[in-house]
């Protein structure tokens, strides 16, 4: 009976945020209208935002297959819902592509005037843009559905090969699509390291997302179905799972950082500079405290890492920190002049944010309560 | 009172399981000063035998914070105050290039400090342990898996130790001579 009207809620309050969703992307376009470029840019960032939290999702699934462990059964159902909202970010994709002329330096109209941009000409025209991106959503799609199937059934002897091999492929096409969709935003700047860097802020983010809802969970006791069988002993180890996680993503990005600094050749510091000597340089410092400096020395405790209230700070930080690393990697080369918001940015994070919210909370919610759906088949 | 030739009282059982179940019960019955012996890590033991307050994971810490901030300081030490170079034209102070250094030194002394620490802790390594006094204690190594109530127990007593250990079924119970 409870249940029940708690699903009644919860539709509510899904129906409610895909409308608040829609009309901040009708919001955004008719701010398209107006200034193309920063929506566009706004669009850019949500748009990643949701495909890190999916993505991240389905490497960490196959992280799981390969190593086992009670944690990965434990974020399971979770990081499966993850994976629903993946056709439509492919859909939502769509609007970048008729902007691709106006967001991109080697696209626009006059581009092919500049010398540097004629000998990139080869690998950056549109086409062949075009091409990766289907087949980067492609291959996601079909992995994605295939990890989908192959672990609903109950034992597959080809899981782990499968997942070994996509979790290359996750990497591969992952770097293909950040030097695409990052990179080339600036055309002049390289770095051999950025498609591993954002892979791991993906699974970061992701990882952050199922641990807030496990911790979320934990702390409301009103789900009888599935009681995890050592949530003191499991939140720990998720515990230590973000912990690692911000480590390493740290340690990537600050690589990256230290030989644009040692080389400072224009390949490498064209992108850091806008970044560093205006007033952006604050985003950089609030990435280092809020996105390593907190989250590490929380989860060194193990006090806290036992307790789900301060799981649920940690997970949520990290996802917000994730959304403010995206901005960080994308708006600063279009915003030279220093700091800015554009009333585009809350909107289109709103509404792909919320559209992808609704999609995974209505899945995860249909996947941990099987007991709600039987409740409503009988009288 | 306590016999000062008596290190405590001894139970072998047959399982791991067996063995954290009589952990637990003893210390149910009040028991804290316990301690268990098996061929392998059995999991839930320690938990088992009663909270421990280790001061390790400060004294890791600690030695963390000194090789990490140390290292920052000797090398500015050497590249500002006491050897200047230019390389490049770029700061003397470079805390960018500081950092890996640190970062090593950080977790080397860390590792140090815990595993310094855990031998002064436990006082190892040890050449005499009454426990080896009991002859079939060697099982320990292979399948035996055993608890003993140390002789310090605030509760302990000679008889009521021993009864305490037999009345969880063991296979054989033996007085540890110190």
């Amino acid at each position: 009976m409870t249940l029940a009207m708690d699903k009644r809620r919860m539709r509510r309050i899904h129906v409610a945020m895909a409308c608040v969703a829609s009309i901040a992307l009708l919001l955004c376009l008719l701010l398209g209208w107006h200034a193309p470029r920063q929506a566009l840019l706004s669009y850019l960032v949500a748009g990643i935002f949701g495909l890190s939290l999916s993505l991240g999702s389905m490497a960490l699934l196959m992280v799981h297959v390969l190593t086992g462990g009670a944690w990965g059964y434990y974020l399971r159902p979770q990081l499966l819902a993850a994976l629903r909202p993946l056709p439509w970010l492919a859909v939502l994709w769509l609007p970048l592509l008729l902007g691709l002329h106006l967001l991109y330096p080697w696209a626009a109209p006059g581009a092919m005037a500049d010398a540097a941009l004629r000998r990139q000409a080869w690998y950056l025209n549109d086409g062949f843009f075009i091409v990766r991106m289907l087949l980067c959503f492609g291959l996601w799609l079909w992995l994605a559905s295939a990890l989908r199937r192959r672990l609903d059934r109950a034992d597959d002897a080809g899981l782990s090969r499968f997942a070994a091999l996509g979790l290359i492929v996750y990497l591969l096409t992952m770097t293909t699509a950040a030097v695409d969709w990052v990179m080339s935003l600036v055309p002049a700047w390289r770095s051999s390291i950025f498609g591993l860097i954002v892979a791991t802020s993906q699974v970061l983010a992701a990882a952050a997302l199922a641990v807030l809802y496990a911790a979320l969970r934990h702390r409301r006791d009103d789900t009888p179905s599935h009681p995890p069988a050592e949530p003191a002993c499991l939140l720990g180890d998720v515990g230590n799972l973000m912990l690692t996680l911000v480590l390493a993503w740290s340690y990537l990005a600050f690589m990256d950082y230290l030989t644009a600094w040692i080389g400072d050749l224009p390949a490498e510091t064209v992108w850091y500079l806008p970044r560093l000597k205006t007033s952006w340089s604050a985003l950089g410092v609030a990435l280092v405290v809020f996105h390593l400096a907190v989250p590490f020395a929380v989860l060194l405790s193990r006090q806290a890492k036992h307790r789900a209230g301060w799981l649920l700070a940690v997970a949520a930080l990290l996802l917000v920190m994730h959304y403010a690393y995206l901005f960080w990697l994308v708006v600063p080369s279009f915003r030279p002049g220093g700091f800015a918001l554009a009333w585009s940015d809350p909107l289109a994070w709103l509404g792909i944010g919320g559209w992808w919210w609704v999609v995974f909370d209505a899945r995860w919610r249909a996947v941990v309560q099987p007991s709600a759906s039987a409740a409503r088949v009988l009288p | 009172m306590t016999d000062p030739n008596v290190y405590g009282c001894m139970a072998q059982f047959d399982s791991a399981e067996t063995l954290r179940g009589a952990a637990l019960q003893l210390r149910h019955a009040g028991y804290t000063r316990l301690e268990a012996y098996s061929p392998f890590a059995v999991e839930g033991l320690a938990e088992a035998l009663g909270p421990t307050r280790s001061r390790l994971p400060l004294l890791v810490l600690l030695g963390g914070l000194v090789g990490g901030v140390g290292t920052l300081a000797l090398q500015y030490y050497s590249a500002v105050i006491d050897y200047p170079i230019d390389v490049g034209g770029r700061p003397a102070a470079s805390w960018p290039a500081f950092i890996p250094a640190a970062l090593e030194m950080t977790i080397l002394c860390a590792v140090l400090a815990g595993v310094v620490g855990m031998l002064l802790g436990n006082g190892l390594p040890r050449l005499y342990h009454p426990v080896f006094n009991v002859p079939r204690f060697a099982q320990a190594s292979r399948d035996g898996f055993f608890l003993v109530i140390r002789a310090d127990d605030p509760h302990y007593d000679s008889d009521h130790a021993r009864q305490a250990l037999i009345d969880l079924a063991p296979l054989s119970v033996d007085e540890v001579p110190a």
